[in-house]
C-alpha cells in the first residue's frame, strides 16, 4: 500500500515537473544559438505565453482577443498565436501581443504569419525595441495592399521608413524577418531582403511582440528571437 | 545723448511698450515657426500619400524598365516625380506644369536606407519639399523622388507673417495707451502728495501728505514722508524753543551787567564801591560764559557727530578725583560729599562725558540741598547694570515735575534757580553725555525727602570686553 502511494507520488511528481519544464521550454526556450524561440505547442488552447500581454496603440473600445489556437495548418506543430477576435471598430487602432520580459536591441526577429481575414486591413508582423504600447519599431506585410513596410509608431503616430511592393496571397503561412544592428535595419520576406532603412528613433533595446492593424485577424507561429552584440 | 524722457509716466510707458513688443516678437516668431512646422508636416503626409499610390502604379518588365498604370490615378497628370534605377539611371519622370528640373541624386541621397524628406530651393527661388528613398518594387531596387512644390505653404506662412506684422503694431498701439493710462492713474497719488508737499512750509509743518492706500508701497511713502514731516516738526518746534529760552536766558545777566554800570556810573563812589561793582560785572560775566559753554556744549551734541572715547577705568577713584573737583562749592555751603559703594569696579565708558554729567549732577546736589547736609555718591554693580547714585538732602521734585527736569532750560522754580546761578541746562547736558555712552538717568525723588539721580550703564554691551563683568 505504501510502495503504490510512493509510485503514485513519484509518477505525479515527474508529471509536474515535466509540464513545467515544457511550459518553460515553450515560452522562453533559448536554444543552443541564444534564440529564443515559440512555438505555443505546449501552450493550453486559449491562453497566452507567460509574460506575454494584449494591448493597443490608439484604442478605442475594448482590445481585440489574442489567444493560443489549434490550427492544422501550422508550419509547425498544431498550435499558434492568432488574433481571435478583433472586439472593436476603430481603423486606427493598432492590436498588439507583446511582451517586456524578451529585451530586444541588436540582433534578428522572425516569425510564421498567416492573414486570416480583415476587411480594412489584413496581414500583420512584429514590433521590436517598444518601450511601451505608443512607441516601437514595427515591420508589416499587407497582403490587400501587397506591401511589406518598416515603421516606427512615436506617441502613437506611424511614420512609414521604408516600403516594397510585393504581391503574396492571403490565408498562407509567410515568413517574416527582421534583421537590426544599431540603426540599420532590414526586412526580409520569405528569405528575401527587401527592405533597408537607417533610423535611430529608439536607440535603446526594448520589449518584442506581434502586430495587427484594425480588424485584420492573423496567425502567428515559430516566433524566434536572437540577439546579438551590437559590436559584432 | 540718449534720449531720456524725463517724466517717469513717460518712462514707464516706454518700457512697458518695449517689453510688450519683444514679447509679442518672441510669440510672432514661435507662432511662424510652429505654423511652418505644422504646415510641412502636412506636406510630408500629402507626400507619403503620393508614395502610397505610386507604389502601387509602378510596372516593372521582365527587361527591367518602369511602367505606370496612369489610367489607375485621376490625378497622375499633377503628380511630380521621378524613379530611379540603383545605379543612377533615371527611369521615370514626370514633371507636371512645370519646366523645373531637381539636381542629380546625390551620394547622400543614394546612401540613405528608407524613405527621408529635404526642401530644396531650384532656379528662380522655387521651393520644394522632396520625399526620397529606396523602395522595392516586384523584387527590383528602386529610387524614387516625389515632389510638392512649397509655394502654398510659404504663401500661408507669408500671410501669417503678414497678419502678425499688421496685428503688431495695432497690439502695441492700444497696450502702450493703456500702459499710459494705468500708469497715469498709478502715480496719480505722486501728482497729490508733490502738489501737497509743495505748500507745506514752517508755517504750516503740522500738515500731512494725503494717504490714498495705506497698505501699498506709494501708502508707505506717504506714511514715510508723514514720519519724517512729524520729526522736522519737533526739531523745529524744539529749536524754536531752544532758541527763544536761549536769548532770555542770555539777556538776564546782559541786562544785569548793564544796569551794575549804570548804576556804578550815576554816582562818584570811592575805589571799594567800583571794586563791587567790577567784582557784579565779573560775576554775571562768569555766568553768561557758562551759559554760552553749555549752549556750545550742546549746540555740538546737536550735530550727531560726536563720537564718545570709551575706554575701561576704574569707577571709584574716578568718582573721588570728580567730588574733589567740586569739594569748593560743597565747602561753602558747609556740604559733605562722600562716595560710597565697591571699590573694584572697572567701567567702560568715556571718562570725560562721565565727569560732565556726575559733576552736573553733584552741582544740582549742592545747589539745591540745605547747608551742612551730606551728598552721598554710591558705586555699585548687580548682574544687569552698573549704577552710580548721586543722593541729596534737598527739597526733593514733585513726582510730575520729574519726567520734565531733563528738558532744556526746564526749572522747578525759575526765580529760585537763576538766583542759585543755574542755567537750566544741566540736567540736559548729564543726561545726553550718559546717553551718548549707551547709558541711563533716571530720578527717584518724594518732595521733602530729598533726590537720588542714577547713572546706569548695561554691562551686556561690555560683557566680553576686558575690565567688565560682575564684581566678586
Amino acid at each position: 500500500m505504501k510502495a503504490k502511494k510512493l509510485f503514485i507520488s513519484g509518477v505525479f511528481f515527474l508529471l509536474c515537473f515535466w509540464s513545467g519544464f515544457g511550459l518553460y521550454a515553450q515560452t522562453k526556450a533559448p536554444q543552443k544559438d541564444g534564440a529564443i524561440r515559440l512555438t505555443f505547442e505546449n501552450l493550453k488552447t486559449g491562453t497566452l505565453p507567460e509574460g506575454w500581454k494584449i494591448e493597443a496603440t490608439n484604442q478605442k473600445g475594448p482590445l481585440a482577443t489574442w489567444q493560443v489556437i489549434e490550427d492544422t495548418t501550422a508550419p509547425s506543430g498544431k498550435k499558434v498565436l492568432s488574433l481571435t477576435k478583433v472586439n472593436h471598430s476603430f481603423g486606427g487602432t493598432f492590436n498588439l501581443c507583446r511582451t517586456d520580459q524578451i529585451r530586444f536591441l541588436n540582433g534578428e526577429i522572425k516569425v510564421k504569419f498567416k492573414a486570416n481575414s480583415g476587411i480594412e486591413d489584413q496581414g500583420g508582423g512584429v514590433i521590436w525595441r517598444a518601450k511601451d504600447s505608443d512607441n516601437y519599431y514595427i515591420s508589416r506585410y499587407n497582403p490587400l495592399e501587397n506591401n511589406f513596410r518598416i515603421y516606427y509608431v512615436k506617441d502613437g503616430a506611424r511614420r512609414m521608413l521604408a516600403s516594397a511592393r510585393i504581391k503574396l496571397p492571403a490565408h498562407k503561412w509567410y515568413e517574416l524577418k527582421i534583421t537590426v544592428q544599431g540603426d540599420q535595419m532590414k526586412g526580409y520576406l520569405n528569405g528575401k531582403e527587401l527592405l533597408q532603412v537607417k533610423d535611430h528613433t529608439f536607440p535603446e533595446a526594448g520589449g518584442v511582440g506581434l502586430w495587427t492593424k484594425a480588424d485584420a485577424e492573423t496567425s502567428f507561429d515559430d516566433f524566434e528571437v536572437v540577439k546579438r552584440n551590437s559590436l559584432r | 545723448m540718449p534720449f531720456t524722457p524725463k517724466n517717469v509716466r513717460t518712462r514707464l510707458t516706454l518700457w512697458y511698450v518695449l517689453a510688450l513688443t519683444f514679447i509679442l516678437l518672441v510669440y510672432a516668431g514661435i507662432s511662424i515657426t510652429l505654423v511652418y512646422l505644422d504646415l510641412r508636416r502636412n506636406l510630408d503626409h500629402a507626400l507619403n500619400e503620393d508614395y502610397e499610390i505610386l507604389e502601387n502604379l509602378i510596372r516593372v518588365t521582365p527587361d527591367g524598365s518602369v511602367l505606370l498604370d496612369e489610367e489607375d490615378d485621376p490625378y497622375f497628370h499633377e503628380r511630380w516625380f521621378e524613379i530611379w534605377s540603383t545605379d543612377g539611371k533615371k527611369l521615370y519622370e514626370s514633371r507636371p506644369f512645370t519646366s523645373k528640373s531637381l539636381p542629380a541624386i546625390s551620394e547622400k541621397e543614394k546612401a540613405t536606407g528608407g524613405f527621408s524628406f529635404r526642401s530644396l530651393k531650384l532656379e528662380n527661388d522655387v521651393r520644394v519639399r522632396v520625399m526620397y528613398g529606396k523602395t522595392n518594387i516586384e523584387g527590383k531596387w528602386l529610387f524614387i523622388r516625389l515632389i510638392h512644390f512649397e509655394d502654398r505653404m510659404w504663401n500661408e506662412i507669408r500671410a501669417f507673417a503678414w497678419l502678425m506684422l499688421f496685428a503688431l503694431p495695432v497690439a502695441i498701439l492700444i497696450a502702450g495707451l493703456g500702459g499710459y493710462f494705468l500708469t497715469k492713474k498709478l502715480l496719480a497719488p505722486v501728482d497729490q502728495m508733490a502738489e501737497k508737499a509743495r505748500k507745506i512750509s514752517e508755517e504750516n509743518l503740522q500738515e500731512r501728505l494725503p494717504v490714498i492706500n495705506p497698505s501699498d508701497e506709494l501708502g508707505n511713502l506717504a506714511k514715510a514722508f508723514n514720519e519724517l514731516l512729524e520729526r522736522i516738526e519737533k526739531s523745529f518746534t524744539r529749536l524754536k524753543q531752544f532758541t527763544s529760552d536761549a536769548a532770555h536766558e542770555l539777556r538776564t545777566p546782559l541786562t544785569a551787567i548793564r544796569s551794575i554800570g549804570e548804576v556804578g556810573l550815576q554816582e562818584n563812589k570811592d575805589v571799594s564801591y567800583y571794586r563791587n561793582v567790577i567784582g557784579s560785572i565779573l560775576e554775571e560775566n562768569r555766568r553768561l560764559t557758562r551759559l554760552v559753554d553749555s549752549l556750545l556744549f550742546l549746540s555740538g551734541a546737536d550735530s550727531e557727530k560726536f563720537k564718545p572715547n570709551i575706554r575701561a577705568f576704574q569707577l571709584y577713584p574716578f568718582v573721588e578725583q570728580t567730588i574733589e573737583f567740586i569739594q569748593p562749592l560743597a565747602e561753602e555751603k558747609n556740604q559733605t560729599i562722600h562716595p560710597e559703594g565697591q571699590k573694584d569696579i572697572t567701567l567702560r565708558a568715556d571718562p570725560g562725558l562721565l565727569k560732565e554729567a556726575l559733576l552736573n549732577l553733584l552741582d544740582n546736589a549742592i545747589k539745591y540741598s540745605p547747608a551742612g547736609t551730606d551728598i552721598a555718591v554710591r558705586i555699585a554693580r548687580n548682574k544687569k547694570y552698573t549704577t552710580i547714585t548721586v543722593t541729596d538732602q534737598g527739597a526733593g521734585i514733585p513726582e510730575e515735575e520729574q519726567e520734565k527736569i531733563f528738558e532744556r532750560f526746564y526749572r522747578i522754580d525759575k526765580g529760585r534757580s537763576r538766583e542759585m546761578g543755574g542755567s537750566g541746562l544741566g540736567l540736559a547736558i548729564a543726561l545726553w553725555t550718559v546717553q551718548i555712552q549707551g547709558g541711563t538717568i533716571s530720578v527717584k525723588s518724594k518732595s521733602g525727602f530729598g533726590s537720588s539721580f542714577i547713572i546706569s550703564f548695561p554691562n551686556s554691551g561690555n560683557k566680553n570686553k576686558r575690565g567688565f563683568g560682575n564684581t566678586s
